[in-house]
């Protein structure tokens, strides 16, 4: 026998399935929690008793299933809660266009992902930036931990006195751990207080009737109910208790708009007192226990728990010294720019400390300072501006490892008291001392190699 | 790097008779088999976020899908392969069945293989993947697996 005959004889064992895809039945039986079908019975004799299933439990007083016992049935029935609800705000940083002195500030999108399983008091919470995961945290009974690995609480510290006191952490005012490990129950999962309402609320409001529809509309073209949940005053973040005699915080009342036809949620809005929020609803869902996600979090790579940058030994150097230590030509503004002179050129040490749980060595780089202005005890004078320059991007000239980089022909503006960023040329410059954009950007234009001479600014 | 539904939605459309037909083969009933596929890809719609991106998209649903066929499997114990009647040509119908016993016959994971290897058309690399075992396990595995199929054929036309 071959395995042409193999194959010949498994295919009459197994034929193939002439039954259509039916993946709109996926993502539906995946929207409403319930995974279970009745097998061996067609998909549409499985969805119409899924109807009648659904419309038998949500009828009462023989009335059709109201608007919100809908959008309950919708979320599902399941134990653990999973949610992914999508933000945009204004970025972190402006970008400045070189060419045109042009200043944008790009959008970033804050998503928040989590399980929650109220009864075993599990949470995971990742976030992401622009698709980038920024942090991951899983909160169990026995702890939480999260990229950075083990987050101290009180129950940890409780737990594992010997290690918190190593670590430097306590919950008591004089640091004194103790040395013998004691039992105290961990806090039960949290979310952000700000998000709680919708996310870990918008079920049981539903099945409460703390719920009611305020009206229709439409959301990006989307027909939509909009469902208001009763007002919510937020508890006090525990440990930062506002004082007796603050005045009481605002309630907090979001409306949710259900789509008319699926009754799944896509927006919330949020009103805290003047406080505005608006948030997209990518899923909200339960699941069962086995369909949860509560995986440790990865550890964050160990280059990027940086935990200092510091500029050491600064020492006075000629040109052809700055571009023998840097490797290259340092990009310069001229023997003078905007009136200030070069006061000095200097090579300095850049040193990268990082965090103990890192277990790496502090790193040392390279880098070159070109000072307009003057210089006053070692440090550049009020009024100078400063140019620093690395072949790496480091942490001690304030590039950071969870900001990208630049794109190519545009400066990085964090905000006032940051330098502003640059890479070109094979190196990472920070400009300080400029505080207008379209400045920033002329500078940017007349930097040039220190060896091919100036241009005029 | 989270699965989007796009992508598992192309790969649902494009590896559906794939999946279907080894899910099918694991639980020994076409109906079981097509409703564990949809039960995997609800699982793997839900679940997307946890696909890490460490390897091939279509191998982590291979894993999700089996794992469903095997669960239902074990829920409710498969019958063993019976040739289709229908499709049956003359003459083969002894051979068949005598490759359906020996089919059932095989252990779990040579079963696995076998209908990875078949009906899905992977290669070893993939097999080995979705099986969490090494290339070579497969090559050797499918060598016993042909051993023991051609050994129950030859002794049918003796």
């Amino acid at each position: 026998m071959d395995g042409y005959e193999i194959r010949a004889g498994l295919d009459r064992l197994v034929p193939m399935d002439p039954a259509p895809a039916a993946w709109e039945d996926v993502l539906a039986r995946s929207r409403a929690g319930r995974s279970r079908v009745v097998s061996r019975i067609g998909f549409a004799v499985a969805a119409a008793v899924a109807i009648v299933a659904l419309a038998a439990v949500l009828q009462w007083g023989g009335s059709r299933p109201s608007i919100v016992g809908r959008a309950l049935a919708a979320v599902g029935d399941e134990p653990v809660l999973h949610a992914v609800i999508r933000e945009h705000q204004a970025g972190r940083y402006a970008l400045v266009d070189i060419a045109s002195g042009k200043t944008t500030r790009p959008e970033q999108t804050l998503e928040t992902e989590i399980w929650f399983d109220k009864a075993d008091s599990l949470g995971h919470t990742i976030t992401r930036v622009d698709g980038t995961v920024d942090d991951d945290t899983l909160q169990t009974p026995s702890g939480t931990t999260n990229m950075d690995g083990v987050v101290y609480t009180c129950a940890w510290i409780a737990a594992h006195p010997v290690e918190a006191t190593k670590e430097r952490v306590s919950c008591h005012f004089n640091g004194d751990n103790g040395t013998t490990p004691h039992s105290i129950p961990e806090a039960p999962p949290s979310v952000d207080p700000a998000l709680a309402v919708f996310l870990t609320g918008y079920r049981d409001a539903l099945a409460s009737g703390a719920a009611r529809v305020v009206g229709d509309g439409t959301v990006d073209g989307t027909p939509v109910y909009w469902i208001q949940l009763a007002p919510v005053t937020p508890p006090p973040v525990p440990g930062s208790e506002p004082p007796p005699d603050a005045a009481p915080p605002e309630p907090i009342v979001e409306r949710v708009a259900v789509a008319r036809d699926s009754y799944r949620p896509l927006l919330v809005d949020s009103q805290q007192g003047p406080m505005h929020r608006r948030y997209q609803v990518a899923e909200i869902a339960t699941v069962g226990k086995d369909d949860a996600d509560f995986s440790a979090p990865p550890r964050r790579p160990a280059t990027d728990e940086v935990s200092i940058g510091s500029v050491l030994n600064p020492r006075t150097a000629t040109p052809a010294e700055a571009a023998a230590a840097l490797g290259r030509a340092p990009l310069w503004l001229g023997g003078r720019y905007f009136g200030l002179p070069l006061a000095e050129t200097r090579i300095v040490t850049l040193r990268t400390g990082y965090s103990r749980q890192s277990g790496l060595a502090p790193r040392f780089d390279v880098g070159v300072e070109l000072i307009y202005g003057s210089v006053e005890h070692g440090r550049p004078a009020e009024g100078s501006i400063v140019l620093q320059e690395a072949t790496v991007p480091s942490y001690a000239l304030s590039w950071d490892t969870r900001t990208p980089e630049p794109p190519a022909g545009s400066i990085m503006v964090i905000g006032p008291g940051f330098p502003a960023r640059l890479k070109t040329g094979g190196l990472y410059l920070t400009i300080s001392g400029i505080d207008s954009d379209a400045t920033l950007a002329a500078a940017a234009r007349a930097l040039v190699p220190l060896d091919a001479g100036p241009r005029r600014p | 790097v989270a699965a989007t539904l796009e992508q598992l939605e192309a790969v649902y459309r494009s590896r559906l008779a794939e999946f279907r037909r080894v899910a099918s083969a694991i639980v020994a009933d076409v109906e079981r088999g097509r409703d564990s596929v949809q039960e995997a890809f609800v699982t793997a719609v839900r679940r997307r976020s946890s696909f890490r991106g460490d390897g091939p998209l279509e191998a982590w649903l291979w894993r999700i899908v089996i794992s469903h066929a095997r669960d239902e499997a074990r829920r409710r114990p498969a019958l063993a392969l019976t040739p289709d009647a229908s499709i049956s040509m003359n003459g083969t119908a002894a051979a068949d069945g005598r490759l359906a016993a020996a089919v059932a016959a095989l252990s779990e994971r040579q079963r696995l293989v076998l209908f990875l290897r078949y009906y899905a058309d992977l290669d070893y690399a993939a097999i080995a993947r979705t099986l969490d075992i090494a290339p070579g396990t497969v090559a050797a595995t499918l060598n016993k697996i042909h051993a023991a199929l051609r050994q129950s054929l030859e002794e049918v036309r003796q």
